[in-house]
């Protein structure tokens, strides 16, 4: 058992939750295109 | 004949003149924009294996439309 | 130096519009979404004949620039330089058929007078001289003072001579503004064209007629139409079975490397269970989507599809939908999350709000291989023949709620707009290759880029859910149960008993609420404490599993109604999320979870205790 996985692991966890959580949250206007597009630019 | 006869009643293969037609403001401008108007000769081609849409042909193009739209686009009187 | 020139590419829905813009720029090609609304925008970047870089942008097919749906909205906001996501062309390639000129010049006419340079190529030549009609482009050309090219995009005949056009100077034509109606503007191309088209005016048989003969036949269209589904269906479920081995065996690969270079441990744990194996169970739906996007590719490039819709259309009607939701839905068939995607071909808003929300409905792939493990469960002893009845059944179950739902939606939406069906039936094609290739190319890179995202994440987390808190206990099904994917299937206990379930199957259900497929690995890992191979070896520890009272845990009646959970179900974060863009709100995705999951539980419920007065 290595020591350090044990906390490795949730990390990697938390952090791609936190990931799927913005991605997913943010303001619909740029949720919308979750393919390359110019989603960067003000209206 | 006094009725005027809709397009849904061509022959298959008959060709006729178009007349008036009696849709909504917004699907006739559609209609009349894919070449749809008065004095355009439309040909019958053939119906759906189930009896609807029907085929026609307009300009070079085939189009096939619903029965009860059809039914609404007359052909001139001749 | 400058940035690149920008054409636009415009022309009627049918033109072969997306043929020529491949043969313009090949792979060098982007699709995305227009933001705010869900039309494709596809960009590209092609050369000209002095190697200077173009842009093009392939604009949706549209008959006017008075628009009558979103996506013709798009083509015109685009050209008066109106979407800020969008700059204004440079210029407009105006793509027109030579076998109907008059209605194509009404939306070329209209691109003339934006004050936009224009481009106008004549395509499909060869199929409008079939039919006797020629075309002098080059009076056109003088008459309007732009280059007009006559082209076979297909056959790439006339690139050349488009490239030529591309290299010079574009200039605008030469072209007074229609004052008036519709009318009018038909009067005024007629002039335009008047001796620049000469017609036979023979009758005759065309190749397509003849082929129409057969295909939309009251009895071979129907034969046909049969014979190519079921073509369909057998190479998406027996030949794709060849690759779908290879990538499960490549992943499994993947993970014993890993397991063979790290430590055991959490992150080991968490990189083979949860990374390799959520996305490997994804990746391999890979070879069945691209099989359905090559059928459909061939269906729609020869011309065929639009004779499905005009076939299909009747028995569409009736529930609202109408010829164009056929695919869609056969899509669906494979994975609902291509088919949502197909229902952009539809112009009707509602139709395609329709369809997209009774897609989910359809028996996915992804629910097969927990339909082959409940079926062995439910019918231990039974026949091979048997066990492919019940198959039948939910698949027929699966088009009846099709049905129902898309009924009870036509009843209950409301009709803003006034829906008109018009269909094109263009003449028949040879299918090109290439261009079906590009389409498999990028619905597969879509799809594996969600795979890479959205499904990754997903997978990652729900690992944590099952093993996350931990126990000391080296049993894997016991720290399944204290797991907080176990609490929850413990805590819906109450909720789901009255369907035959417990705890147990509830982790299952929890569990495929993100992928339907997951209840299989769940479920093994539940009942042997770890992952195996094997799939006999956990049929049989679930097939000795029993209840408190003695009885077998999967009975028939469990079973059944497990599998009308099953086949109602929203089980698939992938599609709520291909919904929720698609529709833009989560208004519709939302929905769609709560009616499918609600039914589901309903009818899962009647099932159980209907089946109470019957089985045992």
């Amino acid at each position: 058992m290595s020591d350090w996985q044990s906390w490795a692991a949730p990390a990697v966890v938390i952090i791609t939750l936190g990931i799927l959580l913005w991605r997913n949250l943010r303001p619909s206007k740029e949720a919308s295109c979750d393919e390359e597009c110019n989603c960067g630019k003000k209206e | 004949m006094d009725e005027p006869r809709d397009i849904c009643q061509l022959a298959d293969g008959e060709e006729a003149l178009l007349g008036d037609m009696n849709l909504p403001e917004a699907t006739g401008d559609r209609l009349r924009e894919m070449g749809l108007l008065p004095g355009a000769t439309v040909k019958l081609i053939r119906r759906a294996p189930l009896g609807c849409p029907i085929e026609f042909e307009l300009g070079g193009s085939r189009l096939a439309l619903r029965r009860a739209d059809a039914a609404q686009i007359f052909a001139q009187q001749s | 130096m400058n940035s690149p020139r920008t054409f636009a590419l415009v022309g009627n829905p049918n033109t072969g519009k997306t043929t020529l813009f491949n043969a313009l720029t090949g792979l060098r090609q982007k699709v995305a979404n227009y933001p705010g609304v869900t039309v494709e925008k596809k960009t590209g970047t092609g050369r000209n004949r002095h190697g200077e870089a173009f842009a093009v942008i392939d604009l949706p097919g549209a008959y006017s620039l008075e628009p009558k749906s979103p996506d013709e909205e798009v083509t015109r906001a685009v050209l008066h330089g109106e979407r800020p996501d969008t700059p204004r062309p440079d210029a407009v390639i105006c793509l027109v058929d030579a076998g109907n000129l008059e209605r194509h010049l009404y939306l070329a006419t209209q691109v003339m007078e934006l004050d936009l340079p224009v481009i106008v190529v004549v395509n499909k030549t060869d199929t409008a001289e079939e039919r006797g009609v020629t075309v002098a482009t080059k009076k056109l050309a003088e008459r309007l003072g732009v280059p007009v090219v006559p082209m076979q995009a297909n056959e790439r005949v006339g690139m050349e001579a488009l490239q030529v056009a591309l290299s010079a100077e574009p200039v605008k034509a030469n072209w007074k503004p229609v004052e008036g109606d519709t009318a009018a503007r038909y009067k005024a191309i007629g002039k335009l064209i008047e001796g620049a088209v000469a017609r036979d005016g023979e009758e005759r048989l065309t190749p397509s007629d003849r082929w129409d003969g057969v295909l939309v036949h009251p009895v071979f269209g129907w034969l046909v139409l049969l014979g190519i589904l079921g073509g369909l269906f057998f190479t998406l479920f027996s030949l794709a079975g060849y690759p779908m081995d290879l990538i499960d065996g490549t992943f499994g690969w993947l993970s014993s490397q890993v397991e063979a270079r790290m430590a055991d441990g959490d992150l080991r744990a968490l990189i083979t269970e949860g990374i390799i194996g959520g996305v490997g169970g994804v990746v391999i739906f890979l070879p069945q989507i691209l099989i359905l996007f090559f059928f459909i590719g061939l269906m729609e490039n020869t011309g065929y599809l639009a004779r499905v819709s005009f076939m299909m259309d009747r028995l569409m009607a009736g529930v609202g939908l109408n010829g164009k939701a056929f695919v869609p839905l056969l899509s669906s068939y494979a994975c609902a999350i291509p088919g949502i995607m197909a229902t952009r071909t539809m112009e009707s808003a509602r139709d395609r709000l329709i369809t997209t929300l009774v897609a989910p409905i359809t028996s996915c792939s992804a629910r097969l291989p927990v339909y082959v493990m409940l079926i062995a469960l439910m019918l231990p002893v039974g026949t091979a023949g048997q066990k492919a009845l019940v198959m039948l059944g939910l698949y027929v179950l699966s088009i009846v709620g099709v049905y129902a739902f898309a009924y009870v939606f036509n009843r209950t939406l409301d009709r803003k707009e006034q829906t008109l069906f018009v269909l094109e039936l263009p003449a028949y094609q040879r299918p090109s290759w290439r261009e079906i290739g590009l389409q498999m190319y990028d619905r597969g890179k879509i799809f594996l880029r969600r795979a890479g995202t959205v499904i990754l994440g997903l997978s990652i987390v729900l690992w944590a859910l099952t093993t996350y808190p931990k126990t000391d206990s080296e049993d894997g099904s016991e720290q399944l149960a204290h797991s907080a994917a176990g609490r929850m299937g413990k805590a819906i206990e109450p909720v789901i008993e009255p369907l035959g379930y417990d705890w147990k199957m509830g982790i299952g259900l929890v569990a495929s609420f993100a992928a339907r497929e997951v209840f299989v690995s769940t479920m093994s890992i539940i009942y042997t404490g770890e992952e195996q191979d094997e799939e006999k070896t956990i049929r049989t520890s679930m097939a000795a599993e029993k209840r408190a009272d003695g009885q077998p845990a999967y009975n028939v009646r469990t079973c059944l109604s497990l599998l009308v959970f099953y086949v109602f179900a929203m089980q698939c974060l992938s599609t709520v999320a291909v919904t929720r863009r698609e529709t833009n709100s989560w208004k519709w995705a939302i929905l769609q979870v709560v009616y499918l999951t609600g039914f589901a539980y309903v009818a899962a419920l009647a099932t159980y205790q209907i089946g109470g007065f019957f089985l045992s």
